[in-house]
């Protein structure tokens, strides 16, 4: 009855694969497909942790629209096969001081995420007080999220606004030659005004 | 072990299943047909004519708009949803909290209306 360690090493397996492929990989279609793939583990994960609201929310923002965006942006770009111009010796200070401190985020994770099932042995729990308490997931985001953490529930607005003008401006092309049709322009118009008797010369 | 383990135990079964059959038919649609590939085979098929370039073509700029404006869009729905839910439970404070992150909002709205920004000519 390790279902859900079971599941916990099949998710976490699958996205380090498919993260290992999203850098590996040189069409950047492929990579971005392999990011969705990611994506699609990370949202197990959550939910084998309880976080349903968040897992539901990766897969409906993350993959929904980010990667979609992600996939405009490869394909507006028009890259055809790429080769990698960076030197050996550029990268790989970068990597190993990043690889360093994502590495010591986990170690804090592994100290009270219990990995390999050491805590428990075969004991099957159900902590029937938080279950009962009938506070979910996102009754308990949403408790705290617009009271206590207004002011980054209002800082998220504003980034979203900025967001949106920026995309506004930096898209927007309005073509001046095209004619378009004005509705409001042929309703008004009225019989006197565009139609005129002429007298042809006999 | 979580309650909510038992309710997605379903939705793991049909994500397990469907996993099965993509791959069942993939496989079986790959082994069982004869495999002679040339050359007017593997091209992008063209109506008509022979095939110009690529079929990765460049995208408008206008659908990477349409795409930012849907996503923000998007995330404004799913804050709104938790809020619906605890909406009885939390101060009123938390209710024109809600209040003012829609205004902000709609002044990008607004300006995206006057922009023109969801026209296509």
């Amino acid at each position: 009855m390790y279902t859900d360690l079971f599941l916990y090493f099949l998710f976490s397996s699958f996205a380090l694969l498919a993260s290992l492929m999203v850098i590996s990989l040189s069409n950047a279609v492929h990579s971005v497909l392999f990011l969705i793939l990611v994506f699609c583990n990370i949202a197990g994960l959550l939910l084998l942790l309880g976080a349903e609201f968040l897992s539901f929310m990766l897969l409906i923002v993350y993959v929904g629209a980010i990667a979609v965006l992600f996939l405009f942006v490869v394909m507006m770009l028009n890259i055809k096969k790429t080769s990698t111009t960076l030197s050996f010796f550029f990268n790989r200070p970068i990597g190993i001081i990043t690889f360093s401190i994502l590495f010591n985020q986990l170690l804090g994770v592994f100290n009270d995420f219990d990995t390999f099932g050491l805590k428990q042995k075969d004991l099957i729990w159900i902590s029937w007080i938080t279950e009962h308490n009938n506070l979910t997931n996102i009754q308990a985001v949403g408790k705290v999220f617009y009271t206590k953490y207004s002011f980054l529930f209002i800082l998220s607005g504003l980034i979203l606004l900025v967001a949106m003008l920026g995309a506004i401006i930096l898209t927007m092309h309005q073509r001046t030659d095209v004619k378009k049709q004005k509705i409001e322009l042929q309703l008004n118009r009225n019989f006197g005004g565009s139609v005129k008797f002429i007298n042809l010369r006999k | 072990m979580k309650l909510i383990f038992t309710e997605y135990s379903i939705i793991l079964i049909f994500l397990v299943i469907s996993f099965i059959l993509s791959i069942t038919i993939f496989s079986l649609s790959y082994l069982l047909i004869p495999q002679k590939a040339d050359q007017e085979k593997v091209s992008a098929y063209e109506c008509g004519f022979n095939p110009f370039d690529d079929a990765r073509a460049t995208f408008d700029v206008r659908f990477y708009l349409v795409a930012i404006l849907f996503l923000i869009f998007d995330l404004e729905i799913s804050f709104l949803f938790p809020w619906s839910l605890v909406l009885g439970n939390i101060p009123l404070f938390g209710f024109w909290s809600m209040i003012v992150f829609l205004g902000i909002l709609t002044i990008g709205f607004v300006y995206e209306w006057y922009k023109g920004a969801l026209e296509w000519e």
